[in-house]
């Protein structure tokens, strides 16, 4: 037979919280981990009802859930487990991973409840969640933005030029001797067409101009951790190292940390795909200064990149991965030159992998 | 006052052209350049003359140019010409000078006020 004083330490070295009720939902056990997770001691519970930690609406209920699991048999959570909310002393919700077994005994039926705490896993999904919609929000921004101000600029070229030509052309027909007054009035109308056409791309500008990077004075190396972790998440079955060298916490920099997060990650997640099938799968994250300059650099273990390979690199369209657009690294590294910094690739070394180093200008100049 | 010109350095053929047979009709006398490097070494631009540069040059960027220009004795008046958004305009301008930007796509008027 265990004796009390070992059962007493059993629960009190349990991670999981523990609690023992009645079947009149009367706490008879509640243990050591169950105090610091709702903040109530082991002397103002035991003894009271167990819907204490439970938030008003369920605590209303519970009683009659447990008198429901008496007569019928037919359980909602005994033997199953389910993630439920309970209440911390100070009022606030936890969620908690809750698992209940029953017994009988000799003073009556008791079920045992074991908790797990999930405030830190859910705070980190929810944090992973916001972190990786922002991301795909950016990078859907970014590829019209960039076809935009593509558009916007190209075809300004040959507008103006158009324009200026049919003003010069209209005003030597207004100049000559005899003047052709239809032909004028065509070419005033060819020249308000022009001016229509400005408007439209001036419109466009208009809009890309609003997306102009939004620079805040952002903690780098926290900046890293967040991207190796959002890649982590899609690498969890292959045993790639992502590690960040950079640990200076207090260094600070003015970047738009969304857009640049984004160029992080795309360089870490295609370094993670290049090693994959490597020997040795290792993704380092390095941060070098100078007086002038930030450079992040991003490499891997995988095979590197020849020549040919890096020649096509930033073009936008011609990637080889069958997902995506291979639009990735053109964005990027016109992010980066948005930022007044830029995108590149080292040289090609036999018997190293890929490093892309993002440079970053230390006062960016980037704000609108 | 002596003969005034007029400098257009615009690496886009067609426009350059544009401009160029834009201030011949008028009959001003212009000379066009490709890049920064051209006009630095061919021209000899003094105060009375006018200055177009086009922000987005290859080589020596359009920005480094105005620099060099308003830094020239009795230099001439510099009006930039872009296509780029704004803040990338005010990004690459020199912070020293005044100089008037002129965004494409343009009309003659908008030049002709500065000649």
């Amino acid at each position: 037979m265990v004796s009390s004083s070992c059962l007493h330490s059993v629960l009190d070295t349990a991670v999981n919280g523990i609690i023992v009720i009645d079947d009149n939902g009367t706490i008879l056990i509640y243990n050591r981990a169950c105090e610091n997770m709702f903040g109530y001691k082991s002397a103002e519970v035991v003894g009271k009802n167990v819907n204490t930690l439970m938030p008003s609406a369920i605590a209303k209920q519970h009683d009659q859930f447990i008198r429901n699991y008496l007569k019928s048999g037919d359980p909602k959570v005994v033997g199953i487990g389910r993630e439920v909310v309970g209440r911390h002393k100070d009022g606030t919700e936890i969620p908690i991973e809750l698992s209940v077994g029953e017994a009988q005994t000799e003073s009556g039926h008791q079920f045992i409840g074991v908790l797990k705490d999930l405030r830190a896993t859910k705070e980190y999904e929810e944090r992973l969640r916001v972190l990786q919609s922002n991301l795909v929000t950016m990078t859907r921004v970014n590829a019209l933005d960039e076809m935009g101000a593509a558009i916007a600029h190209e075809v300004n070229q040959p507008l103006t030029a158009l324009m200026l030509y049919l003003q010069t052309a209209a005003r030597r027909a207004r100049a000559a001797d005899q003047p052709d007054d239809p032909m004028i009035s065509l070419m005033d109308k060819a020249v308000v067409e022009a001016e229509r056409a400005g408007q439209i791309i001036q419109r466009m500008r208009n809009f890309v101009e609003r997306q102009a990077p939004q620079c805040i004075g952002t903690g780098l190396a926290t900046l890293i951790d967040d991207c190796l972790e959002l890649v982590r998440v899609g690498h969890e079955a292959d045993d790639v190292e992502f590690i960040s060298t950079f640990v200076d916490y207090n260094y600070q920099l003015e970047l738009d940390s969304v857009q640049i997060q984004q160029i992080l990650v795309n360089l870490i997640r295609n370094a993670g795909e290049a090693v994959k099938d490597q020997p040795v799968k290792q993704v380092v994250v390095s941060v070098e200064r100078d007086d002038d300059n930030v450079f992040v650099k991003v490499m891997d273990t995988g095979p590197g990149l020849d020549e040919e390979a890096v020649s096509h690199l930033f073009k936008a369209f011609t990637g080889t991965k069958r997902r995506g657009l291979g639009i990735g690294l053109a964005i990027s590294r016109s992010i980066a030159q948005n930022h007044g910094g830029d995108l590149l690739v080292e040289p090609y070394e036999e018997g190293k992998g890929a490093t892309f180093t993002l440079r970053l200008p230390v006062n960016s100049k980037a704000t609108s | 006052m002596g003969f005034v010109v007029i400098y257009i350095v615009e690496d886009d053929v067609s426009v350059r052209d544009a401009i160029a047979r834009m201030f011949e009709s008028l009959e001003l006398s212009c000379t066009a350049f490709a890049d920064g490097e051209s006009f630095l070494s061919d021209a000899s631009p003094r105060i009375d003359d006018t200055v177009f540069v086009d922000l987005h040059l290859p080589g020596l960027a359009g920005s480094d140019l105005i620099e060099k220009v308003a830094a020239l004795d009795e230099a001439p008046q510099i009006v930039a010409i872009s296509g780029q958004p704004l803040w990338k305009i005010t990004r690459d301008l020199p912070k020293i000078t005044t100089t008037p930007v002129v965004r494409k796509p343009l009309k003659e008027q908008d030049l002709l006020v500065y000649v």
